[in-house]
């Protein structure tokens, strides 16, 4: 089961690394690190992966946010894949300008997940596993 | 340990010494940076849209990967 992250997080949160896809050039970028945030509506990558997967950001439509403090913000929008628990998500997703991604709802409500808090890990719940 | 100090200038986000020493490859150095003060960006927290019908936007189309594929 995968860590919570305790490098950035205090308390302790549930962190994912996922893989980056650029569909129109196959460029990948591993190992990118997203936090599991039930309360994000959707999902946003770093910008900064956008130059190793050549990815190039448009001058059309931003998405106007509204962050947990009432502040608002825009943020530009990508067409990308991501692989994550062994499953490619193929659309649109955010940017935004920190060191980690936030992987937001319209994911985490497509797979079953378990938050183990008390022992600071997290995983795909797998129902039938844990009755054996 | 022994320990030398050199002074330097980050130039196009590389370091560059400023006086002339030729340190050997792969010689471990360790970076203090004397005056700085981080910038503390504002991280984003369980953002939501401003209009939540644009959430229709960013549904996915989900490709499951078969259990022994090889990623």
């Amino acid at each position: 089961m995968p860590a919570y992250d305790t490098n950035w997080f205090a308390p302790p949160a549930p962190l994912a690394h996922v893989t980056l896809r650029n569909p129109e050039t196959g460029a990948t970028q591993t190992d990118i690190p997203m936090l599991l945030d039930t309360g994000a509506d959707v999902t946003l990558i770093p910008q900064a992966v956008l130059i190793t997967l050549g990815v190039v950001v448009g001058t059309g439509q931003q998405y106007e946010l509204v962050n947990f403090d009432g502040s608002t913000s825009f943020a530009p929008v990508v067409r990308v894949e991501m692989t994550f628990l062994a499953r490619t998500f193929r659309g649109q997703f955010l940017l935004l300008e920190q060191e980690w991604g936030i992987i937001g709802r319209n994911i985490l409500n497509a797979m079953p997940l378990l938050f183990d808090g008390p022992n600071l890990m997290w995983d795909q719940f797998q129902p039938s596993a844990k009755q054996r | 340990m022994g320990v030398v100090t050199y002074e330097g200038i980050v130039e196009g986000g590389q370091i560059r010494l400023t006086s002339e020493v030729h340190l050997p490859e792969q010689t471990k150095v360790y970076i203090i940076v004397p005056d700085f003060k981080v910038e503390r960006t504002a991280h984003l927290h369980s953002p939501h849209l401003k209009r939540p019908e644009q959430a229709a936007d960013f549904a996915m189309e989900i490709i499951e990967s078969s259990p022994d594929a090889s990623l």
